[in-house]
């Protein structure tokens, strides 16, 4: 058909044919795949999606960068980046506790991050001594008790727990939880094993019932009258308290107050939300670009105010109701120990027999 | 000219194969006691391990009494007397089965519970506090077997009910000549015939209650399932997770060995040769109030109680829950079990067949292995499912890489793979006996004639058996579908991450103290769980004494 | 187009065991064979291999002189052109009756089909139960409907495996002389299975009486009842006593019940003790006769008594018309009335060579 034209003509028609085009495209796609992966970061949290969404849109927004989401619980997402090693899709691994952070920087599956700003802006409780992992929100596990019953001039630290004047007034959750195993593992850093193996015997023959429930079930049980104290998580109280009026979790809240143990001594026992990047990220700058926005004053700010938590940052306002609660010295141990002494407190606590 | 063939067969080493595939989990699991034992399981062994047994057989012991009791008495009443409401109550009776144990657990948690709003009215009513008055404690022990055994007791109500209609009405009629009356002829005479029908069910129930994870979990109580999941993930330590899994197997063997047992007996206890309208005890106003509250009180508390309380709790939610996100819910979870439905359906009827066109021994024998996964419980299954799995995975990447330098990654475990072969292994035994049953209509005589008629045998799976299955075919499906729907620890564990399903939403909502967010999610479970009920109820319509009937 | 069935020195052998044992009989073209024999006699056997689902052992099987089966090999089912009715009639239940009996049909114009159709539901007469499903069919109408389903398609021989064995006796009096003209009618070769007798005497032209798994006569009913070649055939079928007696001379045999005549020459030499065979019909009620028989029982069958009596410690039966009514302990006159001799010889005794154990008339 086209045997009279010239080569150099035949070769510009191919180019107008649809091969031609098809081609183009492909060169086109290819060129711009190479930025369409470079502007992404893969994120395994097991901090519940509707709480950290937001501020991930809001990086998207800002950087351009996708964020794409994994949550699930931090125990199988641990399992998971280590059976899939170098495989592994995720670039960074967010908890909300240090326990799991140390574990999974024992268990290999995340690298060290020397930034500067990162080390300024997190203090060196909260974070890795080596930069495995940088908390990103603070939380105080404290005892919340029943104002109508209980005179706060009693309370004073969590040791004074066992003491049998408290026989059947206490609510906590179960030893399952990571939060309680935490907070064990901050009193076996604090007191030695045996102290606080005696401690947590005398905790569960104070217990007013088998722990049930979570920590917002405990601070209904105290309103409901079944105990007189719990041991909560500061922001479960936030969430509460700012629960539809007339509710029975506002209600609860309500007739509740919260107390900072141990003020006298070495302070309350607060556990960090953090995160680090995995060993074998392949977005890695991205990475560390979505820790620094997380650590900055705007993304900060807007989790204390929306999850009712305390910025690691400093200078940042926080929300309220959190104000409303004081200010409180907070236990200056490095989180790690948290991890540490995670199994021994977890074989501790089945000692102790508390389930 | 053809031959006829005898011999080296690739439907005996199919079927083989299959069970052996099939086994893997179980085997891997029973493997972990080959191992030492390490740190974690002498812990276990000093601290919490008698405590779970304990817990464990005590909840499996008190559900085995419960269902034993309703089921039994609700059976015996329906088949036997006449009363106002007993046609209702005859495929009513089955409605509770709709309903996921750890459901019913959430619902009376929120609506019994200290802070719920029965005991907040009260203490409101009467002025009380906390500790005044004795109120029962809904999330212990206790009142885990009453869920359990009200979510479980109909499969004690099907197989009893089987068994007093295919008792043959003479045998009563004779009891009755020798001067027993209706009571003691029901004691002395028709429920020891029962006996080994009663007990499969009973057996059947008490699988089911020693595989549950949701309402222990949610109760707080340390049993078996719940040791597990906290050795795999709060200690970390995966081996003795497995070990406990191998543990709890010989639980589970011991029961596998008595509903066994009692099913095989209960054939030779099938008295009746010819069908004969059963004369119903008519029975005056008094015994007939008790008899209609003795089908309406575990109809009520199984299933009318808190399907209300669900759909009051879905109503007041449905603006805020029901939305695109809940739909994607909604549309995995059907997908995934529409999915694991067809995926068993092409083995169970590869060994339904096998197990037909080779009536050897062993051909059987691997296809009951084959079908024991409805045994084990789930999360003993994940366990199985997720160790080799892994490892196929990491060898076969391994390999990969050092022999062309390409890495697979993850083929296999976290990916659906995972979880819809756990499930084939848990649920193939309900569609293999919802295809053999339909198999069973179809007796070799009919395969001979079509044969002497001039057909070859693809040909007949056409023309005859496809048509002739089409409705066990179907059956099995939806028993699967509905399963595979209500399944919590194994899809908790194995899901691929962002996969969550309707079980897994409402398991996580109710344990983060939103229960009547997690009421959406619950409510579309247990809809679908109707459906079944509605097959089953037709089935039994139909029934016939001396008609084989099973769960 | 009716075919010759002919089975040559058949042996089938199942799981190792031997239960079909060179085994050789005919039906001719247009002709009923019956298989007779107890549960395990090896007839049912015999017969599937017939059809095609066993495979012989040694032997051969033809169809209209053609080979279907030798040892090791068999022409499948679906390639033999052989009709066949099952115990149970295997009625397909998806399908209707008229789409049963079209299960077999080829014929490419389907107006062709639908007449054939059409033409077995009159034959068998089930013209208006068309459209009905099996289930809801009685037992002798799925009967007729799966041998019109075999005879559709114009299969070269018919088998039936115990057809009439799952029905009450009225129902089976009824189908058996609509079956035995229906195969009379058409010229069909057929051969089923019974451990019936009355069955096989009813609508067989021959039949065999099989036992662990060897034919032991192949013959017309009259002819093993009159004429049973060995001792199990003469138990079998009829009934009837051994009762002892000696050789006379070549032309009979002496018992106390009188002298049988026939042919004594084939082997039994004279003064001889041997076991006669006497039927119930053997024995007659006479007055003028000499000989007094007591009564030990008696069992009423409506047209005749069946009496058992006794005379010098030997019992016999004796079939009478029941006109002759007659108390227990009465010594009735007897006349021995037998127009067939059958003896053999003692059991354990040796034959002589050359001689059977058995003398006929």
């Amino acid at each position: 058909m086209y045997s009279n034209h010239s080569k150099s003509s035949y070769l510009e028609l191919m180019l107008k044919t649809r091969t031609g085009l098809f081609l183009w495209l492909l060169g086109i796609l290819l060129a711009a795949a190479d930025v369409l992966v470079a502007a992404e970061v893969n994120v395994y949290s097991a901090r519940k999606e509707a709480l950290i969404k937001p501020l991930l849109d809001r990086f998207t927004k800002q950087t351009g960068i996708e964020v794409d989401l994994v949550t699930g619980k931090a125990d199988a997402l641990l399992s998971r980046l280590v059976s899939e090693g170098s495989n592994s899709p995720a670039d960074l691994f967010i908890t909300v506790d240090a326990g799991r952070l140390y574990r999974a920087k024992e268990a290999g599956v995340l690298q060290p991050i020397s930034v500067p700003e990162l080390e300024t802006i997190v203090p060196a409780a909260y974070r890795d001594p080596e930069g495995y992992w940088y908390g990103l929100s603070l939380r105080a596990r404290v005892i919340a008790y029943a104002r109508e019953r209980v005179d706060p001039a009693d309370l004073s630290t969590y040791e004074d727990l066992a003491d049998p004047k408290w026989k059947g007034k206490i609510c906590i959750r179960s030893s399952d939880n990571i939060y309680n195993q935490s907070l064990v593992a901050s009193l076996i850093a604090g007191n030695g094993e045996a102290a606080t193996e005696q401690w947590a015997v005398g905790l569960v023959a104070n217990m007013a019932r088998r722990p049930v429930g979570g920590d917002r079930d405990q601070i209904k049980a105290v309103a409901a009258g079944q105990c007189d104290l719990a041991v909560v998580n500061t922001y479960y109280y936030g969430m509460m308290l700012n629960a539809e009026a007339g509710s029975p979790d506002h209600e609860a809240a309500r007739k509740t107050a919260l107390f900072w143990p141990n003020q006298q001594g070495r302070g309350a026992h607060v556990n960090v939300s953090g995160a680090g990047v995995t060993a074998h990220a392949r977005h890695r700058e991205n990475a560390v670009r979505l820790l620094l926005f997380l650590l900055g004053p705007d993304a900060q700010q807007w989790n204390s105010e929306a999850n009712y938590e305390y910025p690691v940052r400093e200078g940042v306002p926080i929300s309220p109701t959190v104000a409303a609660w004081g200010p409180f010295k907070a236990d200056t141990l490095n989180l790690e120990r948290i991890g540490v002494d995670n199994r021994a407190a977890v074989m501790l606590m089945d000692r102790a027999g508390w389930k | 000219m053809t031959r006829l063939l005898q011999g080296l067969d690739l439907w005996r080493a199919g079927v083989l194969i299959v069970a052996v595939v099939l086994a893997v989990p179980v085997l891997t699991v029973i493997g972990f006691l080959l191992q030492p034992s390490g740190e974690v399981w002498e812990h276990l062994l000093a601290t919490v391990l008698e405590g779970y047994v304990i817990n464990s057989l005590l909840l499996v012991a008190g559900v085995g009494f419960g269902v034993l009791n309703l089921g039994v008495a609700t059976a015996w009443v329906t088949s036997l007397c006449e009363f106002p409401g007993r046609r209702l109550f005859e495929w009513t009776l089955l409605l509770p089965m709709a309903m996921p144990a750890y459901i019913i657990g959430y619902t009376y948690t929120g609506l019994f519970d200290v802070a719920g709003p029965v005991q907040s009215s009260l203490r409101g009513w009467f002025g009380w506090h906390y500790g005044d008055y004795w109120f029962p404690q809904i999330r212990s022990m206790g009142g885990a077997i009453v869920m359990l055994s009200l979510v479980l007791f109909p499969y004690v109500y099907l197989f009893a009910r089987a068994a007093f209609l295919g008792q043959s009405v003479c045998v009563l009629e004779v009891s009755r000549t020798l001067g027993y009356g209706p009571w003691r002829s029901f004691f002395s005479v028709a429920l020891p015939l029962a006996r080994p029908a009663v007990v499969a069910g009973m057996s059947l129930a008490m699988m089911e209650a020693l595989a549950d994870y949701g309402t222990v979990h949610y109760f707080g109580l340390s049993t078996l399932t719940t040791g597990i999941f906290r050795t795999w993930f709060g200690l970390g330590d995966v081996a003795a997770a497995a070990q406990l899994a191998a543990l709890m197997l010989g639980v589970v063997f011991a029961l596998v060995l008595l509903e066994r047992g009692s099913r095989r007996r209960a054939r030779y206890h099938h008295t009746s040769a010819r069908y004969r309208r059963l004369p119903r005890y008519r029975l005056r106003t008094a015994p007939a109030l008790s008899a209609f509250f003795v089908c309406f009180v575990p109809l009520f508390f199984g299933f009318l109680l808190p399907a209300v309380q669900l759909l009051v709790w879905g109503l007041q939610t449905a603006a805020r829950m029901i939305d695109a996100d809940f739909a994607l819910l909604v549309f995995h979870s059907v997908m995934l079990a529409a999915g694991a439905a067809l995926m068993v359906l092409l083995p169970a009827l590869f060994l339904a067949y096998g197990k037909r066109l080779r009536p050897f021994r062993d051909v059987a024998v691997a296809v009951r292995i084959a079908a024991m996964g409805y045994a084990v419980p789930g999360i003993v299954i994940a366990v199985g499912v997720m160790i080799p799995l892994a490892w196929l995975d990491n060898t076969l990447d391994h390999w990969l890489r050092t022999s062309f330098g390409v890495s697979t990654g993850l083929l296999l475990s976290g990916t659906l793979f995972a979880l819809l072969f756990a499930y084939l292994v848990r649920f193939l035994a309900v569609a293999l006996q919802a295809v053999e049953s339909g198999l069973g209509k179809i007796r070799p005589s009919m395969d001979e004639a079509g044969r002497s008629l001039g057909h070859r045998p693809l040909a007949l799976l056409r023309r005859v058996h496809m048509p002739v299955m089409g409705g066990s075919v179907l059956t099995a499906q939806l028993l699967v579908f509905v399963d595979v729907l209500k399944e919590l620890p194994a899809t908790l564990v194995l899901r691929p991450f962002n996969f969550n399903t309707l079980a897994v939403r409402a398991f996580e909502l109710a344990s983060d103290e939103r229960l009547a967010d997690s009421s959406s999610a619950a409510l579309a479970i247990v809809a679908a769980g109707i459906i079944p009920v509605v097959v089953l109820s037709r089935s039994i319509a139909r029934s016939r004494p001396g008609h084989d009937e099973t769960a | 187009m009716m075919k010759q069935l002919e089975s040559k020195n058949l042996s089938v052998t199942l799981s190792g065991r031997p239960i079909v044992r060179d085994v050789s009989f005919k039906v001719p073209q247009g002709r009923t064979g019956c298989l007779l024999g107890p549960s395990g006699c090896g007839k049912t056997t015999l017969l599937r291999t017939i059809a095609g689902f066993e495979l012989p052992e040694q032997g051969r099987l033809l169809i209209g002189g053609t080979e279907v089966s030798r040892s090791r090999w068999a022409l499948v089912p679906e390639r033999r052109r052989v009709g066949m009715v099952f115990q149970d009639f295997a009625l397909f239940p998806n399908l209707c009756v008229r789409d049963n009996i079209g299960f077999g049909l080829k014929e490419s114009p389907r107006s062709a089909r639908e007449q054939r159709v059409n033409d077995m539901l009159r034959l068998v007469g089930l013209r208006d139960l068309a459209k009905v499903h099996p289930h809801q069919l009685s037992g002798g109408e799925q009967q007729r409907v799966a041998l019109a389903r075999a005879l559709a398609p114009r299969p070269d021989i018919l088998l039936l495996d115990e057809p009439f064995s799952s029905m009450d006796v009225d129902l089976r009096e009824q189908l058996l002389g609509e079956v035995r003209t229906i195969l009379h009618q058409e010229g069909i070769t057929a051969i089923f299975v019974t451990h019936n007798q009355f069955e096989a005497f009813a609508l067989a032209d021959e039949i065999g009486v099989m036992s662990a798994g060897r034919l032991l006569q192949w013959n017309s009913g009259y002819n093993l009842y009159h004429h049973p070649k060995c001792r199990f055939v003469a138990d079998f079928v009829g009934q009837g006593v051994f009762i002892q007696g000696t050789v006379l001379d070549r032309r009979g045999v002496a018992t106390t019940f009188g002298i049988i005549s026939g042919r004594t020459d084939n082997g039994f030499k004279p003064g001889e003790v041997v076991d006669v065979l006497i039927r119930p019909d053997d024995i007659v009620p006479d007055k003028n006769a000499s000989i007094r028989a007591r009564v030990v029982d008696r069992v009423f069958q409506g047209a005749t008594f069946r009496y058992t009596l006794e005379l010098n410690g030997t019992r016999v039966l004796c079939l009478a018309p029941s006109h002759y009514h007659y108390q227990i302990d009465e010594a009735i006159p007897i006349r021995l009335d037998s127009k067939h001799l059958v003896a053999f010889r003692r059991e354990g005794a040796a034959p002589v060579d050359g001689s059977s154990t058995v003398m006929h008339q």
